[in-house]
């Protein structure tokens, strides 16, 4: 069964990429999607199939404090978490096992008794007398409504008043019911699972969403969190699901502190902020350490909000010439007049000839994308081509020779030799030349730039440093300025980050069906005359039927 | 009679600086099972990031005719007795890029994923068309067969030293962190808090008899418990009834998960034979510390050392009380950017090591970079699996075997050393003297699959009856590795 060729492709197709190693560009998308009707009436496109959603770590903790007030972070470090597609909120790989239900079961209980201590949380669900029955009726469906982020149908109120019942026959007070009834909703699947029902589960007929799982989706992209009183009552009323409702919807909540989350984890994950805290460094690169790593990290995200609470073009992202500098990174980066004076104090600043334009000149874009004692220029180039541009070339072939075995043979030092160069004899090897070709001219356009992003001006072994590069089948150009010029007119980049929202907002990876989901969302938003915002995209994107409809069968 | 323990000698200062007198005390047996079967173990123990060359014994042979390694020099004295070293083992489960069933070069995770299960990872996503899956793993093979299954109160367990933010390689993190897979679809998290650990272990162990005022009062909170969990399994079955087919497999993982959780809490009493170790109440426990569980990257804030030992004992506990009989342990994840700045380098030969001064730096590099860091930090988790198995020597059992020569410890990695070959992999097996493994012996092996030693672990030493494990793609048949068995 092994060898049979069924099997290989299967294996083949699954190690290729779908953008291959032939010229880069959009794979064909078919704007109408086949959606059209014989009779000229349209059938929504298919949506997907989405899992059934585990809240992540950073997801259960945003939900108990939004939901509750409670200061508590009980997900910590050990709690399950997994990643898929640069993201650790896909659906698909969150799973449950004994140990993290035992630690939901005890986060369950500190919550309860958190809240219930106190006057103010208690008063969330709580206001009225718990002595009369219809309080307790009405406090378990407030707190079922936010927590199940739905109301609760009526035997779903009495399966929690059933707690509620026995917690007084076993002598129990009121508010120490109320306390472990809490702790049953809060140990439930409807909390810990964003729950999507299909009408006809086995159908691939697409239908659209309910209200209140609109009302969640849009909530768990845009603030990792559950919706609240608001969306609540839009979804309620049935207003969320009128297009022009949820276009003020996104606008309000893109405006509210919440969505700081969609930066951290959106930008925080797809553009390795995260990662530059975590990237090992060469003790010889003696400027970094911990303290510029934060600081370098803490820039890629403000850099990132700045595009998203501005409304900048998008296509301005590689161009842009701003820099968020604390003490650290000014001097980090030699800018005398940057004023900021504190670690920690970002000041927002714009130095023509800084040599640091747009986000590739970032510190930490740079560090992160280079090995731990030398630059990479094809890992720099993967990280252009892969994951800003979603054209991910196939994987090595095996038995690569390493540069720093193949200077050594050539008789060079292999701690400070000419990357270029070696790269250049390296990838004369008939088997790397194709794929090399494709991703490295990226990343030598900034050897500029040393492994943790400082501008240098030669080699360590005296060599001089050549930025001048050509794309196959494309245009040449020099260096940081030349690359922010080209990868700001490649379709590939607007696209690439619809994929990404999109994978992210939706907690799913995407497939060959969401193409003209993307496709009609990059129509509206790079239409003429208006400006190609991180906000004009994701309202594109909620909009679509990817995210408003969902499907049952496989 | 029950220890109460307290929570401040669980945790003395912060973190996981654990010591260790309480859970001596708690593991002093007062009576065992009568002329219990013998409890045939096994305890994988996974070594980072391969191997550094130095691994590999210069002599082969057995007895007197080889000799320890020097990153081996750990297994020195009682313990040399007890070894195999396996040479020219290999995985041949995953493919090349072109198809060809290869395994030079593939990534830390890929090599990682596949080290107890014999399977490629991308490969059965692939087929299946999912995120994440890969094959079930041979210690869960075990786990499920009659031959283990209901034996102990719990089937296995998994453990490991750290989370720290190490590269997934691009795959889903389960294949680089989780070496246990129950099914295709389904990697076992390991623990990595010492105290969750124990709470897993108090949880399930048979708890003496409950008398007095404190049992009305447990038996109080019991109840209350079960009422949480009873709504909870209400609301479950409520909402699965509504889903399609997969999504009520997962909602099936999910109540799986609570019923789980149930026997501990509702204090269902278990009728387990495990030996009777004199366990506290589960709710006289205290709570896991977030300290103890924050990612780590270096030993400023955290003291590795202390967590190896704390988890050894723990390992212990749990074979020397029955709690169970099947246990993976990772000493790091794969691909382990630890920085191991608790360690003092050493200048390595073939013969022996001696201290160099200075620390030891970030994993991957160092290993990627070779030399004497490289091989430092693995003689460190070397020297730490020994310890376990020092350990687990000195227990006896009613048989008047110890423990170890009662289980099979796996050590071992996926990789062969900084190169990111599967193939010539360290592997080494401690103890199974009285299952059947003959010992004190470096094995040279012609290339091998490393499927065959599980299929021989699992047939001749379990006695279960396993034809074909994973899917080797070298073409070689399914064998048995002979040398391995006495008698």
């Amino acid at each position: 069964m092994i060898d049979s060729p069924l099997f290989r492709a299967a294996i083949l197709a699954s190690i290729l990429p779908a953008f291959g190693c032939t010229k880069g560009g959009s794979p064909a998308v078919h704007a109408d999607g086949g959606g059209s009707d014989a009779d000229g009436g349209t059938a929504p496109l298919d949506p997907g199939r989405k899992d059934l959603h585990r809240l992540n770590s950073t997801e259960y903790n945003a939900t108990v404090r939004d939901v509750l007030g409670t200061k508590l972070e009980p997900a910590n470090g050990s709690w399950r978490g997994s990643e898929a597609a640069v993201f650790d909120n896909i659906a698909s790989v969150l799973h449950v096992d004994a140990s993290q239900y035992q630690r939901y079961f005890e986060a369950a209980k500190d919550l309860a008794t958190d809240v219930v201590a106190s006057e103010p949380l208690r008063a969330r669900f709580v206001s009225c007398n718990l002595q009369d029955d219809a309080c307790v009726k009405s406090s378990i469906g407030a707190a079922g409504l936010r927590l199940f982020r739905r109301p609760l149908e009526s035997a779903e109120l009495a399966t929690y008043q059933r707690v509620y019942d026995a917690a007084r026959e076993l002598g129990d007070d009121e508010p120490a019911a109320f306390s472990l009834t809490l702790q049953a909703l809060l140990s439930s699947a409807e909390t810990l699972y964003r729950v999507e029902v299909d009408p006809k589960p086995e159908s691939t007929e697409p239908h659209p969403l309910g209200p209140f799982e609109l009302a969640s989706r849009l909530s768990y992209f845009l603030w990792s969190s559950a919706p609240d009183d608001t969306l609540l009552a839009a979804a309620s009323d049935g207003s969320l699901t009128r297009l022009d409702t949820l276009s003020t919807t996104v606008d309000r909540m893109l405006d509210d502190p919440k969505s700081e989350r969609l930066i951290t984890s959106f930008a925080g994950q797809w553009l390795g902020a995260r990662d530059v805290l975590a990237h090992p460094v060469a003790p010889s690169y003696s400027q970094w350490d911990r303290p510029i790593a934060q600081s370098a990290s803490q820039e890629i995200l403000l850099y990132f909000s700045d595009f998203l609470r501005s409304g900048r073009s998008w296509l301005e992202f590689p161009t842009a010439d701003i820099n968020f500098v604390d003490a650290l990174l000014a001097y980090f980066y030699g800018m005398p007049d940057a004023t900021a004076t504190e670690v920690g104090a970002f000041e927002r600043v714009e130095y023509a000839g800084d040599q640091r334009k747009g986000f590739f000149g970032l510190a930490g874009f740079l560090a992160v994308s280079s090995f731990d004692r030398r630059t990479s220029p094809s890992r720099r180039g993967l990280m252009i081509a892969g994951n800003m541009l979603c054209a991910e070339p196939p994987p090595p072939p095996p038995n690569i020779p390493k540069l720093e075995n193949e200077a050594a043979d050539s008789g060079a030092d292999s701690t400070t030799f000419n990357v270029r160069q070696m790269l250049e004899k390296h990838r004369n090897h008939p088997g790397c030349v194709g794929c090399h070709s494709l991703v490295d001219s990226y990343g030598l356009a900034l050897e500029q730039y040393d492994g943790i992003g400082l501008a240098r001006s030669a080699y360590s072994d005296g060599s001089p440093i050549d930025v001048a590069v050509t794309l196959v089948d494309g245009p040449s150009f020099q260096g940081l300025d030349g690359l922010a010029d080209v990868v700001s007119h490649d379709p590939r980049f607007g696209e690439c980050l619809a994929r990404k929202l999109l994978t992210y907002g939706l907690g799913r990876t995407l497939t060959d069906s969401d193409k003209p989901h993307v496709q009609l969302a990059l129509d509206e938003w790079l239409s003429p005359g208006k400006t190609p915002s991180i906000r004009r995209l994701i309202q594109a994107l909620v909009a679509s039927e990817a995210f408003r409809y969902r499907r049952g069968g496989k | 009679m029950g220890h109460r323990i307290s929570r401040r000698a669980l945790l003395r200062g912060a973190g996981v600086a654990l010591t260790l007198p309480f859970l001596e005390s708690l593991s002093r047996r007062p009576l065992r099972a009568q002329a219990p079967e013998v409890a045939r173990r096994f305890l994988p123990i996974y070594l980072p990031n391969g191997a550094h060359d130095y691994w590999w014994p210069q002599s082969s042979g057995r007895g007197e005719a080889w000799k320890l390694s020097s990153i081996l020099e750990p297994f020195g004295g009682s313990l040399k007795p007890k070894l195999n070293v396996l040479s020219n083992l290999e995985n041949g489960s995953v493919f090349n890029a072109d198809g060809s069933a290869h395994i030079d070069s593939a990534s830390h995770a890929r090599l990682g994923g596949a080290w107890l299960t014999c399977v490629d990872a991308v490969a059965v996503r692939a087929e299946l068309g999912l995120d994440e899956a890969n094959g079930i793993s041979v210690d869960q093979v075990l786990a499920q067969h009659p031959a283990f299954l209901g034996k102990t109160p719990l089937p296995s367990l998994q453990v490991g030293l750290s989370t720290p933010l190490a590269s997934c390689d691009g795959e889903p993190c389960s294949s680089s962190r989780s070496v246990s897979w129950a099914s295709r679809t389904q990697p076992m998290y390991k623990l990595v808090d010492p105290l969750e650990v124990f709470h897993q272990l108090v949880g399930v162990a048979p708890t003496p008899d409950p008398t007095g005022a404190a049992a009305v009062e447990a038996q109080k909170r019991r109840a209350r418990n079960k009422s949480v969990i009873d709504a909870v399994l209400e609301n479950a079955q409520r909402t699965r009834a509504r889903l399609g087919t997969s999504d009520q497999q997962r909602m099936d993982e999910f109540l799986q998960s609570v019923r789980a959780v149930e026997q501990k809490v509702v204090g269902v009493s278990s009728a387990m034979q495990g030996a009777a170790c004199a366990f506290p109440s589960p709710d006289d426990l205290p709570r896991a510390e977030q300290s103890a569980t924050a990612p780590r990257q270096t030993t400023k804030t955290y003291d590795k050392g202390a967590h190896a030992d704390a988890m050894n004992a723990l390992i212990a506990l749990a074979f020397e009380c029955d709690i169970t009989r099947v246990i993976s342990y990772m000493l790091e994840d794969e691909r382990s950017e630890f920085t191991y700045d608790n360690v003092e380098e050493r200048a390595f030969t073939a013969d022996g090591s001696s201290p160099k001064g200075g620390t030891c730096p970030e994993y991957h590099s160092a290993q990627h970079a070779g030399g004497d860091v490289f091989a430092t930090i693995t003689w460190w988790n070397v020297a730490k699996a020994a310890d376990l198995c020092r350990k687990l020597d000195t227990i006896k059992e009613a048989n008047g075997a110890s423990v170890l020569d009662n289980t099979v410890v796996l050590l071992g990695g996926c990789m062969h050393g900084g190169d990111h070959e599967g193939d010539r992999l360290p592997v080494a097996l401690v103890g199974g003297g009285n299952l059947g493994l003959r010992t004190d012996q470096h094995l040279v092996l012609q290339k091998r699959p490393l499927r065959d030693l599980y299929l021989t672990l699992m047939n001749d030493v379990y006695h279960l009856d396993v034809s074909d494990f994973g899917r080797d793609l070298t073409g070689a048949k399914p064998g048995r590795i002979s040398e391995l068995l006495s008698g």
